[in-house]
């Protein structure tokens, strides 16, 4: 009978578990973070316990403004795909070379390296305060983030749909049109949902640094210390996003689920009468 | 299987436009007899293939194909078949060796638009664009011949259109041209592959085990198809083949792999199968 082969540890998961541990340690230890200094969180309750009830009074405002916010965020999505489109298929190794595809990425990656309130603050003194800076502070952090997930979603793509057509004589910009497109359009419509969600919360800060939306009034309100005021405000932003991540789901239901599960689950039909 | 002894005694032998006989070259410098293969549409000379460091999928390969010829591959899993369709279309780099199909040379390296329109493929996962509908799947063979503008707005002409149903009754699938390719069955997905590539018109058919999962009557109509199209284009068809009787009584000759070594190479009329089976498993020598 032959001996059983010889059983190796392995200690990489103790050792990046230990790594982690030193790293956590580490970062608290620099930035002084200690359990006694967390007792200012009580604070935190007494504002909550100050803005309850809400200032109903502001609702009509509260409304307009997320309405603003909601332009703002639909606009700088709408931008920011057209943009991140082409620039994400070009920077998609599966279908360009290195040529192409590091430029374009380079690119890609100098937009993400600002977040979307800094763009804002960018915007804010390039055009001048006002919702426009917010559009355009959007559109731009849309095109770096989403070109970025389209590109990884396409080279994600099963390449042998690429290989069968590209070997049928198809050019590339047939496979774009062909294969590409087609294939990694769930997931492009799923980004682009994920993005307007993410913009519609950015949006919502740009007012701190006067490029519009509902955070110009959150930040007013803040400074006076009407905390009612800002509840109510802040509630506005909490239905939005429940609402938007609801028509989220209904659409990717729609378009997403459907599509991959209704061979093996067939349709209901309306009984004959 | 008893699909491909039909396909036979159907009448390929005597439908089929009668293949280029090896060994018409002539004589060399000295007066010897030289083997010169006639319009030869695959050549591959010593090729070797390696995944990285690994063992090599491929070694010292030879294969020769003429224009026109039904010719198989066969081997266990791991020989190395599907490298070697592979290296044909450009997918895969080889370490050393030449290759070339059609007179033109492979070098690893993507083809022309031109040269890639010649030869068709079919991947073993067959590559079908789950999202399209039958029909636009077929249709996809012949972008090649389509324009830019016109293919990206989707006006394909009136004649694509009649190759592309012409193709999908070959292989008798046209009464599902409307339905998405991923709602289709294993075998129905497979016809769809065959069919694009018969809208494509290549002058090479390169298969890979473009029979499995599907069952014996569903795989006669398939080869029926083929068998047609081989016919009519006068296509060279290389095809990776499990089942070895399909193999010996489709394909006009057989190339045996083993540990990406090529084992023998023989006519598929001259070889029975149990001869076939034993080479396969490399109980026989060859």
């Amino acid at each position: 009978m032959t001996p059983p082969p010889p059983r190796h540890r392995n200690f990489a998961p103790l050792i990046v578990a230990a790594v982690l541990l030193a790293l956590t340690a580490w970062s608290a230890l620099a930035l002084e973070i200690r359990p006694g200094r967390l007792g200012g969180i009580g604070n935190l309750f007494q504002i909550l316990g100050e803005a309850i009830p809400p200032d109903t009074t502001l609702v009509g405002v509260a409304v307009e403004a997320i309405v603003e916010t909601l332009q703002i965020a639909f606009l700088g999505t709408a931008m920011g795909t057209v943009l991140a489109l082409p620039l994400g298929l070009l920077g998609a190794r599966n279908i360009f070379g290195r040529g192409v595809t590091v430029p374009a990425r380079v690119v890609l990656a100098g937009i993400r390296t600002l977040p979307a309130l800094l763009w804002a603050v960018l915007f804010v003194v390039a055009v001048g305060l006002g919702p426009l800076a917010g559009v355009l502070a959007a559109g731009v952090y849309t095109v770096g983030y989403l070109g970025k997930l389209q590109y990884e979603s396409i080279e994600g793509m099963d390449p042998a749909a690429i290989h069968a057509v590209g070997s049928a004589g198809a050019s590339r910009v047939q496979l774009i049109r062909y294969v590409v497109l087609p294939e990694s359009a769930n997931h492009i419509l799923s980004q682009i949902l994920f993005m307007f969600e993410h913009n519609v919360r950015a949006s919502s800060i740009f007012g701190f640094v006067g490029a519009g939306g509902i955070g110009f009034y959150i930040a007013n309100y803040l400074t006076v210390f009407r905390y009612q005021s800002v509840l109510t405000l802040l509630l506005a932003v909490f239905v939005t996003i429940l609402v938007i991540d609801y028509l989220s789901v209904l659409v990717r239901d729609r378009f997403l689920v459907p599509s991959r599960s209704s061979a093996a689950r067939p349709r209901r039909r309306r009984p004959a009468s | 299987m008893k699909v491909a002894t039909d396909i036979d005694s159907a009448g390929r032998a005597s439908a089929s436009p009668p293949l280029p006989v090896l060994g018409q070259g002539g004589r060399d410098a000295g007066g010897a007899p030289v083997t010169v293969p006639p319009c030869s549409a695959i050549e591959m000379c010593d090729v070797w293939v390696r995944y990285g460091k690994s063992a090599p999928a491929l070694q010292q390969v030879c294969l020769n194909v003429r224009q026109g010829e039904r010719h198989a591959i066969v081997g266990p899993s791991g020989s190395g078949k599907s490298t070697l369709l592979k290296v044909l279309k450009g997918l895969v780099p080889t370490e050393h060796g030449t290759v070339a199909t059609l007179g033109t040379p492979v070098n690893g390296k993507r083809a022309h638009r031109q040269l890639r329109a010649r030869i068709g493929y079919i991947p073993q996962n067959l590559g079908l664009v789950s999202s399209a509908t039958v029909l636009q799947n077929a249709l996809m063979g012949c972008l090649h011949r389509v324009g830019e503008i016109r293919s990206w707005l989707g006006l394909f002409p009136e004649a694509e259109y009649r190759a592309a149903h012409e193709a999908l009754e070959a292989t008798g699938i046209s009464h599902l041209s409307d339905r998405l390719a991923h709602q289709l069955s294993g075998g129905e997905r497979r016809r769809l592959a065959i069919s694009r590539a018969l809208v494509q018109r290549p002058e090479i058919l390169l298969a890979d085990e473009f029979l499995s999962e599907l069952d014996d009557v569903t795989a006669e109509q398939v080869l029926r198809g083929l068998d047609k199209a081989h016919r009519e284009l006068g296509m060279t068809v290389l095809m990776v083949e499990h089942d070895l009787q399909v193999a010996r009584t489709f394909c006009d000759r057989v190339t045996v792999l083993r540990e990406g070594c090529k084992v023998c190479e023989v006519n598929g009329s001259e070889i029975d199968d149990t001869r076939l089976r034993d080479l396969f498993r490399g109980v026989a020598a060859a």
